[in-house]
């Protein structure tokens, strides 16, 4: 008997909960259409706007200049190496 | 005969050290529309809480006629706080069917109580609407209709005309007459001598936490050799009325300076210590 109450009222309370849930548009609202406009923001525009990122400093040339007093030492470990 | 209803034994309530309610006891019966007179702060909230079995006594007991305590039996009382409380994304009458399922009423049986309050009120075509824009008699109105839904033995009302209009107050005030005319027994809280007069059949008039007097408003005239309620009243409150005291702790260095740093300072006015 007392089961069955405090199953009717956890039921009617729920329900109210739900009703009034569903009639929360901004909340709603702030679930569902928030994440739909954030993902695919997240994952199509970003990685396009860093592979052109990539892509612009692939493109560029970089020229080095090895400056040393005995440039001999360095060239001969080089072989060693491989 | 005079059936009672509901009874009150020495009941003291305190909050840490501030006693509310002191050794009050008196006896609530069947027909009868009981005024519960007082000042701000005077403790007629405390009381009406009590007996809603909203607060639990701090000393002695809030028992019904079956001797069962107000606290496991809240299905036999209406309730209608200050703050009605409704639920502003369902309607009026979402707000009272919820209630009346919580009490194990029937939606049938609530609907047609409802239906037979709400005509005297002049509530039918609101029922279906959002309680979100509902003026505050409206409020007040749905409040009350919540309160009698689920056919209590006793309606507490805590001040039900406070902020109404006019023809709003009146019309909770005629409703009342018409529960008391047919039986129904009321609690009626207020802070105005003339409201209770007009209403109750018995008056309580309370004054820092006692009963001061309690009686019919004839009764009330002739214990204090008075003309009128008001002239009784304030016979009966001669000592000052407290103030309503959050707490007088002492307070913390932080608290202090904290307080100092958000109370604009007066010219002239005292320091914080």
């Amino acid at each position: 008997m007392r089961l069955s109450s405090s199953f009717r009222r956890i039921t009617t309370i729920s329900k109210k909960e739900l009703v009034e849930f569903a009639r929360d548009w901004r909340t709603i609202f702030a679930l569902l259409i928030i994440p739909l406009l954030m993902f695919p923001l997240l994952f199509i525009i970003f990685p396009l706007l860093l592979a052109s990122e990539a892509a612009e400093l692939d493109a560029i040339e970089v020229n080095v200049v090895i400056q040393s007093i005995d440039f001999s030492i360095y060239l001969a470990e080089q072989q060693k190496c491989s | 005969m005079t059936v009672e209803l509901l009874r009150v034994e020495g009941v003291t309530k305190s909050f840490g050290h501030i006693e509310a309610l002191t050794n009050v006891s008196l006896t609530i019966n069947e027909g009868e529309i009981v005024g519960l007179v007082g000042s701000n702060g005077a403790g007629k909230t405390t009381l009406l809480r009590l007996l809603a079995g909203v607060y639990t006594p701090t000393d002695g007991a809030v028992v019904l006629s079956d001797g069962s305590k107000v606290e496991d039996a809240r299905h036999r009382l209406g309730v209608v706080p200050e703050s009605t409380g409704l639920y502003s994304r369902l309607t009026a009458w979402e707000n009272i069917r919820y209630h009346s399922r919580l009490y194990g009423t029937s939606d049938e049986e609530s609907w047609n109580r409802t239906v037979f309050f709400a005509d005297r009120l002049d509530m039918k075509e609101s029922l279906g609407r959002h309680t979100k824009g509902f003026s505050r008699g409206m409020r007040q109105k749905t409040a009350v209709l919540r309160a009698l839904a689920h056919a209590p033995d006793i309606l507490l009302l805590d001040e039900p005309t406070a902020g109404l209009d006019v023809t709003s107050a009146r019309t909770v005030r005629s409703l009342v007459h018409q529960l008391g005319e047919t039986g129904g027994t009321v609690v009626y809280s207020t802070h105005q001598l003339a409201e209770a007069e007009a209403v109750c059949s018995r008056i309580i008039i309370i004054h820092n936490g006692e009963v001061r007097a309690d009686g019919t408003p004839a009764g009330l005239l002739e214990q204090t050799e008075s003309r009128n309620l008001e002239e009784a009243y304030v016979s009966l409150t001669t000592d000052k009325a407290r103030t309503r005291v959050v707490s007088d702790k002492p307070l913390s260095k932080i608290a202090k300076w904290w307080q100092k740093l958000s109370t604009p300072k007066i010219p002239g006015g005292d320091e914080i210590e």
